[in-house]
């Protein structure tokens, strides 16, 4: 059973947002309405002991949606191979989907519906990867069947020092995986929010 | 250990665009919440009170009929209100073209929709009931034409609504009460459903905007009611209270991110969410009014005082407490 | 015993029937269907197809290969040309953004012409046709020429990714030295000038470091993944991913500081003490690669002699770093060599002194063996092709620069004889000794007339008030002349001076010259458009022969159109235009990146007088300066001042895509970084509005403070090219602050003409006026968090 998962490796992003422009193009998000993807800076310690990364963010395709779980007009769902997907058609913009997800990923497009990171659906169905893994300077980010052993997700989790997801909030089951993040996994303990 | 390690963290570079929407709803849901309880506590005590009395009265009530009438602005208004919220205005009808049994807000259009229909058949039913015959005051318009043809239709039309409604007879009622209860229920469970926020994650929220809604229908019932009736009124009003503010000090207590957010030891801080959820949704609202019904019980002389101001502060503190609560509960999301 | 009659029981059971199917969905489908009939579909769906075209971005210098995706007329997506040895298929933000440069409505529609009697700068403009806009200007021109002594009167400025019609071909045509590109000396001209003169050809403005195949890199100041140049963070990835070991040096905590294994954050104006520190610790504990120094060097003892006292000891207390991480890295160096590179920044006009600080790491590089080697620094080889022919040029014109035909940068030999009156920035060894002409130095004949009156100026595209330091003396200038020509796609604050103002189409919607870039793998590239021009617009080749026929050098544009243009030059290397757009749009040679390829090609690697790497330069001695490089500190700040420092940032190129709607919406100003105790003690907070005033008492626009642990408290940071003063920019005016405008003073290289622009001190405090425009504080729920230590 093909399971879309997105991975990325937080030791070759440099934070550049070649990803959320690329998106924003591919996608026509709107200009003044919000975006799908944002870039996150995180860093510790104290000059000169420092350590850092950045951190692109969009939708983490949660196992278990509650935004799907929320939308009263069966509008946004989740495809066999785990992708959350909006059906702008059918969407009235009421904005449960969007109170239901902790991470804030979605936005109110100027069309009036929910618009969100579809991991370019209509590129897979083609064949293609999403816009954002084509277009990555640093190609850190992979995009694939985590099903699939002998994918590029399984190896790149297995060549990976850690392998963690943002922590599972509010109800969401976030799918995307950060591999060798220097923040995620050591503040696990911490019961810190990241977001 | 990394507890102690200063850390930094922020959106790379000057973005609003890419800021995280956490905050969506505004006013209009607020507003939306508090009318839509009121209508539900309405729908359950002057259904239930006619249901209680339904031998001796058999439809008629003791109550105004404003009691039944008002639910019905009520819920317009509310709806109303999530419209105005709504991204794609014209795609408003999708609600009622599916069912999706996990999202609150589906839940809450049917039981809305149902409602309406439900509280116009209570209206329609009482009318018939009482001989009222609205209709008689306006007849005098009739000298025109078309006007006298629109009542005339209108009259026909409220016949017929009447006749059915009269014979759905107590069903009706016991249908109005489960609605009227679901629909009170509703305004809670469309925020408590959302675990994403920890304001509202916390299942004894409907149950509070639930006995707000009852209280501050009271509040109506108290405001309407004629004199004779102000005595049984002043008690609903009594019990709702106090019920709501059982229900409201179970849901503070249940749910520390409230108690974090919004500590009841410092009612002004936390910008304007503080003063108005303790001061004026909690206080104003449920505790100033329960204590003036309680001292009314003692003094009549204070009744006349009470019977016109109660009401207003139940709905006053109700409207604000709604408002609070959506807007810190998407300010205060992690 | 509900009394319900069976009437209305029938009549419930229909209208739950019918619920039940408006619940289930199916009614929800079909609303779907009708609404689908309505309502746009996104451009992929679209009927008509994707029509694809090639090109080269203009969104920054780099110029890589692009492939352009037109539905229905309309250029909608932007992605990176698989076959392009610097996309590699991958782009930038910015390369990702040019679909909004394209269409930004606040783009120059119609040629303009400044109303009489108006002042510069006063925006006054009525438009005017191309025949009567172009007559005019060649009117002017020609009247500047005649009456102030020659062509040397008009000065061009030109920058971008088609600059070469302004400031190469059109100034030699015409006959005037005075062209100046400001990547020259506000940029990498002292680079270039120090590889000269240590290794007889320039470095070159695609970094050549050999990233497949390096083990160990040294980065000085070099902030890879901000200053985002593709093929750079694409190889930098790929090398660490590899094993590859980094090294940052840079008082910043820069994106890249973040990856290195090593970040060394010294203290600012000091990298020359270190790097020859380094070279000390090399020679001393004989760690070189003595192989290549004997047969690939010459002057080594004597730069034995020069170091001897720089010890890493000597250079911690300068440099502010401990002798120890300074000996790790040297011999960090050493084990990885040649496999080793000391990378030096690209843009490199920081104090004055940075050609002797670039030869120094030229130098260290020799010592590790890497120049020319793999894993180590490959060579440049630019691609052969024919220029279209020409008649001889009025003038040499050395505008130099990383767009350079062939892209060789540096010092350019003499090509025509000199007309009357030499260049006029004191080049050739009167202000400074060598190198390409040096941009701010030609605004001091426009002021006093000396050493003789330049009265006119072409500018195309080059942001004349956020490149040239001391803004003032430039609006003085600007007044001065007689006359003043801007060609550019934006109102841009100095477009808005010009007497006329001749609007460009964007690179999306023209055909250019080839690019022929030099290269490891040297190769050409095509533009051409996949758009119409919007509004008036005109292609720069187009104007450049309208405006160079009517200056009387129609000679020089013989061709027909651009399509038969790059068609004649495309049949000398066996091809044509449809024949590079079958071969996906980019023609890729053969190198020579090695020694031994050039060796075996019978060229010298190392084309100095000698034919040898000169850790000694002769040259060097005889004009005056350190033939070896040596240590000479710079002012300091005074106290209660920091030293101004500015960079770049991934989502935005210098000051010319703050008004781009996708890349603002990501960063829409800029902030000053200022250290967390430096802030605490100025009482300063983070996200609050400051202002700058620096060492001369000018005050900058109100600007961001980010209060961070990220740099050191001796200096501040900011990026650069915001602070746009331009009522045409909707997005960018008044937003952010302009380091350029705290530029007031430079210190001038003596030997490359650089510009050292970090030579300005500036005091921080709460900003005393509202900033025209500031981004939208987020909410709570948004905010970065900063918790303080327990």
């Amino acid at each position: 059973m093909t399971r879309f998962v997105m991975a990325i490796d937080l030791d070759r992003c440099l934070g550049c947002d070649a990803c959320v422009v690329a998106c924003m193009t591919e996608n026509q998000v709107p200009d003044d309405a919000g975006a799908r993807l944002r870039m996150r800076e995180v860093v510790m310690g104290t000059f000169p002991k420092l350590s850092g990364e950045f951190r692109p963010e969009a939708c983490f395709h949660c196992d278990d949606p509650p935004c799907v779980d929320a939308c009263p007009t069966g509008a946004t769902f989740q495809t066999i191979e785990g992708v959350v997907l909006v059906n702008e058609d059918r969407c009235a913009g009421c904005k449960a989907c969007m109170t239901a997800c902790p991470y804030g990923m979605r936005y109110l497009h100027t069309e009036g519906y929910v618009d969100k990171c579809t991991y370019c659906y209509h590129r897979l169905k083609e064949g293609r990867q999403p816009a954002c893994v084509e277009t990555c300077p640093t190609s850190a980010r992979i995009f694939g069947d985590l099903e699939d052993l002998n994918g590029p997700i399984q190896q790149a989790m297995a060549n990976a020092r850690s392998v963690d997801r943002v922590e599972a909030i509010g109800g969401a089951t976030p799918s995307l995986l950060y591999l060798n993040s220097r923040v995620l996994g050591s503040r696990r303990s911490l019961g810190e929010e990241n977001v | 250990m990394f507890a102690e390690t200063p850390f930094e963290e922020g959106l790379a570079a000057i973005s609003p665009g890419a800021y995280p929407h956490l905050e969506v709803w505004e006013w209009p849901v607020g507003l939306d919440l508090f009318l839509m309880s009121l209508a539900g506590g309405l729908l359950i005590l002057t259904n239930g009170l006619a249901l209680w009395r339904w031998h001796q009265d058999r439809g008629a009530s003791q109550l105004s009929v404003w009691t039944d009438v008002l639910v019905l602005p009520s819920i317009l208004g509310g709806l109303f209100m999530l419209w105005i919220d709504l991204g794609a205005k014209l795609q408003a009808l999708r609600f009622f073209l599916v069912f999706e049994p996990t999202s609150a807000m589906s839940w809450g259009s049917w039981l809305i929709g149902l409602s309406l229909l439900g509280g116009t058949a209570r209206v329609a039913q009482r009318l018939n009931a009482e001989g009222a015959c609205p209709a008689g005051r306006l007849l005098h318009l009739a000298r025109v034409r078309p006007v006298a043809w629109t009542l005339e239709r209108t009259m026909a039309a409220r016949t017929a609504v009447a006749w059915r409604a009269d014979a759905l007879g107590r069903g009706l009622l016991v249908a109005n009460v489960l609605l009227g209860t679901g629909l009170g229920l509703y305004t809670g469970a469309l925020l408590a459903t959302l675990a994403a926020r920890p304001l509202w994650a916390n299942m004894a929220l409907p149950f509070f905007f639930l006995a707000y809604g009852l209280a501050a229908a009271a509040g109506v019932v108290l405001l309407t009611s004629a004199r004779a009736q102000a005595d049984g009124a002043r008690l609903i009003v009594t019990v709702a209270t106090a019920l709501a503010l059982g229900f409201g000090a179970a849901y503070v207590l249940t749910t520390p991110a409230l108690l974090a957010a919004l500590p009841p030891t410092a009612p002004f801080g936390g910008g304007w969410f503080g003063p108005t959820f303790w001061l004026l949704g909690i206080g104003m609202g449920l505790v100033v009014p329960l204590a003036l019904e309680v001292c009314a019980l003692a003094l009549r002389a204070l009744r006349p005082l009470t019977d016109r101001l109660t009401p207003w502060l139940i709905l006053g503190g109700g409207l604000a407490l709604r408002q609070a609560l959506v807007y810190a509960g998407q300010a205060y999301a992690r | 015993m509900y009394d319900i009659s069976r009437r209305v029981f029938l009549e419930l059971l229909g209208a739950a029937t019918a619920g039940a199917t408006m619940a289930s969905g199916k009614l929800s489908d079909a609303a779907d269907a009708a609404v689908r009939l309505v309502r746009p579909r996104p451009w992929y769906e679209q009927r008509g197809g994707v029509q694809k075209t090639y090109s080269y971005c203009d969104m920054c210098l780099w110029k890589c290969g692009i492939v352009v995706s037109t539905v229905n007329g309309k250029v909608v997506k932007i992605d990176g040309n698989p076959a392009d040895p610097k996309s590699n298929g991958r782009l930038c933000a910015r390369g990702n953004a040019g679909v909004a440069a394209l269409y930004d409505p606040d783009r120059l529609k119609k040629p303009l012409i400044r109303v009489a009697g108006s002042e510069r700068g006063d925006g006054r403009y009525q438009e005017a046709s191309w025949q009567a806009a172009l007559d005019y200007s060649a009117e002017r021109l020609l009247a500047v020429k005649q009456q102030w002594g020659g062509p040397e009167a008009v000065a061009f400025f030109g920058h971008g990714t088609a600059d070469g019609w302004f400031a190469e071909y059109l100034p030699q045509a015409f006959g005037s030295p005075n062209t100046a590109k400001p990547s020259v000396s506000v940029c990498v001209g002292p680079r270039e000038v120090a590889a000269t003169l240590t290794y007889g050809r320039a470095f070159g403005g695609h970094e050549p470091v050999d990233w497949d195949e390096t083990n160990y890199i040294v980065l000085i100041g070099n902030h890879i993944g901000e200053n985002a140049h593709n093929t750079p963070m694409q190889q930098l990835a790929d090398a660490r991913a590899r094993g590859a070991k980094l090294v940052v040096v840079d008082p910043r905590f820069s994106s890249v500081a973040m990856k290195a294994d090593t970040w060394l954050p010294i203290k600012p104006a000091t990298d020359t003490a270190l790097i020859l520190a380094w070279i000390n610790v090399l020679i001393s504990e004989k760690l070189y690669d003595w192989q290549f120094v004997e047969q690939y060097t010459q002057g080594f003892g004597q730069l034995a002699e020069s170091v001897r006292e720089n010890t890493p000891e000597w250079a911690a207390q300068i440099t502010d770093l401990s002798p120890d991480d300074i000996r790790a890295v040297a011999r960090g160096l050493a084990e990885a060599k040649p496999r080793a590179v000391v990378v030096p920044s690209r843009h490199v006009a920081w104090y004055g002194n940075d050609t002797q600080r670039n030869r120094a790491i030229f130098i260290l590089n020799a010592l590790l063996g890497s120049p020319g080697r793999h894993g180590g620094f490959w060579i440049q080889k630019a691609p052969w092709i024919e220029e279209y022919p020409h008649p001889a040029f009025g003038a040499t014109a050395d505008a130099g620069g990383c767009s350079a035909p062939g892209d060789a940068g540096g010092a350019v030999e003499a090509a025509a004889p000199h007309e009357t009156r030499p260049r006029a920035d004191g080049g050739d060894g009167i202000k400074f000794m060598t190198g390409s002409v040096a941009i701010q130095e030609l605004i001091e004949p426009m002021v006093s007339g000396s050493p003789y009156p330049i009265k006119g100026l072409v500018n195309y595209g080059m942001n004349l008030f956020h490149s040239i330091p001391n803004v003032e003396r430039t609006k003085q200038a600007v007044r001065n002349l007689d006359f003043y020509m801007a060609i550019d796609v934006l109102p841009m604050d100095h477009v808005m001076w010009a007497d006329v103002i001749l609007p460009e189409a964007t690179y999306l919607e023209r055909y250019d010259d080839l690019l022929a870039q030099a290269h490891k793998r040297p190769y050409i590239a095509l533009r051409e458009p996949a758009v119409a021009p919007l509004y008036d617009s005109k292609p720069g080749w187009w104007i450049a022969k309208e405006l160079g026929t009517r200056l009387g050098l129609g000679a020089y544009f013989p061709w027909a159109t651009i399509e038969e243009y790059l068609d004649d030059r495309l049949h000398t290397v066996g091809s044509s235009l449809q024949g590079i757009r079958e071969a996906g749009g980019v023609l890729i040679q053969k190198g020579q990146p090695y020694i031994e390829d050039l060796e075996a090609a019978k060229k010298p690697p190392f084309p100095t007088p000698s034919g040898k790497i000169l850790l000694y330069n002769e040259k060097l001695k005889a004009a005056g300066h350190d033939p070896v490089p040596r240590y000479v500190p710079v002012p300091e700040p005074p106290a209660g001042m920091f030293r101004l420092t500015y960079g770049r940032a991934p989502m935005h190129t210098f000051a010319k895509t703050q008004n781009n709607a996708l890349l603002s919406k990501v960063m829409a100003e800029n902030e000053l970084w200022l250290n967390t105790d430096a802030a605490q003690t100025l009482g300063l907070t983070n996200g609050q509005y400051v202002e700058m005033e620096n060492q001369d008492g000018v005050v900058s626009a109100p600007i961001r403070l980010k209060v961070t642990e990220r740099i050191r408290p001796d200096l501040v940071y900011m990026v650069h090219g915001f602070g746009h003063q331009a009522v045409g920019l909707g997005r960018a005016n008044g937003r952010g602050a302009s380091d350029v405008s705290m530029q007031t003073r430079y210190a001038l290289d003596p030997i490359s003409g650089g510009a050292g622009l970090r030579v300005n001190f500036v005091s921080v405090r709460a900003a005393s006026v509202e900033p025209v425009q500031a981004s939208r504080r987020p909410g709570k729920a948004a905010l970065l968090r900063k918790e303080a230590s327990a």
